[in-house]
């Protein structure tokens, strides 16, 4: 039985997770909508969704028929943490400044360039891929948190409830979306994926036993991951700093 | 395949810190700590995020 707690967190780690994958896979669609016309953008992003829905109808099923939940728990816990760490250590560079923060409106730019001359045929394989690829972390963040707790039905709703909100958002602001926050939700996403992922982890290798608090110890791990990624990024920058008054 | 293998592995150093931390954590198991595997773990992964991003 999935505690409300985790319910909530699960979906709505989901949704936010969903939700950053999406807003850069329509910044490739409305790229290519704005160079070659709305038909051979939307055809693809719409052929590239269904594959992501073969996938996910298949991947669930077939997941469905291992036995042994403790392996696919540790498995997933895994991955989650591989997922998490690369975002979490990207987010903290950023916050840093040792990395340039992903400017969306930067992309939108260089795609426009790149598809100036291009045929429709290349668009379409630029738009499919974009969302195919994005849609692709997409289904994989669905059946890594979704899977382990029986919620792999709600956590694809609440993917695809990511998906119809940023397209509705983009599509009133008619726009690169330069001004989500990027940094700040991938830092907070990560920070969720890599609690669930230690908490599922260690669930797998210890039993109950690895959490005396329960789910509550998700809440907590989300806190200690985010309060410490951004005292780790404070104190970066500060060494940087630091660094450049020296020399 | 290999952006799928890098969507999912990320590079080397991503794979090794994570490898680490999960084997600590598993032997804090084995000696029957297993509560506090766990905020050894976390703890390792947010050095190893630190690290990580320094590299950066």
């Amino acid at each position: 039985m999935v505690s409300l707690t985790a319910h909530v967190g699960i979906l709505s780690a989901t949704f936010l997770a969903a939700a950053v994958e999406w807003v850069e896979a329509f910044t490739v669609v409305l790229a290519v909508a704005l160079s070659v016309g709305w038909t051979v953008a939307g055809t693809a992003a719409l052929s590239a969704l269904v594959t992501i829905g073969a996938l996910v109808t298949l991947g669930g099923g077939a997941l469905d028929l291992s036995a042994d939940i403790g392996w696919i728990r540790l498995a997933i816990g895994a991955f989650l943490l591989l997922f998490g760490l690369r975002w979490y250590a990207k987010a903290i560079a950023r916050e840093a400044g040792r990395k340039a923060l992903h400017d969306e409106a930067k992309a939108f730019r260089e795609t426009t360039v790149a598809l100036a001359h291009a045929e429709h045929r290349a668009a379409w394989v630029v738009a499919y891929k974009g969302v195919f690829v994005e849609g692709l972390e997409v289904w994989l963040i669905i059946v890594a948190l979704g899977h382990a707790r029986g919620m792999f039905l709600p956590a694809t709703g609440s993917a695809l409830l990511a998906l119809l909100v940023v397209a509705a958002a983009g599509m009133l602001l008619r726009a690169p979306l330069a001004r989500v926050p990027e940094n700040a939700m991938k830092s907070l996403v990560a920070s969720a994926l890599l609690s669930f992922g230690t908490f599922w982890t260690l669930e797998a290798l210890g039993g109950r036993a690895a959490w005396p608090l329960g789910d509550v110890s998700i809440v907590l791990l989300f806190a200690v991951y985010g309060a410490a990624g951004w005292m780790v990024a404070r104190a970066l920058r500060a060494s940087a700093a630091a660094w450049q008054e020296e020399s | 395949m290999s952006k799928l293998l890098s969507l999912i592995f990320g590079d080397l150093a991503n794979v090794a810190a994570v490898a680490a931390a999960v084997a600590l954590a598993e032997l804090l198991v084995d000696v029957g700590r297993a509560g506090m595997g766990g905020w050894l773990l976390a703890a390792t992964l947010i050095a190893a995020g630190a690290w990580l991003a320094a590299r950066q």
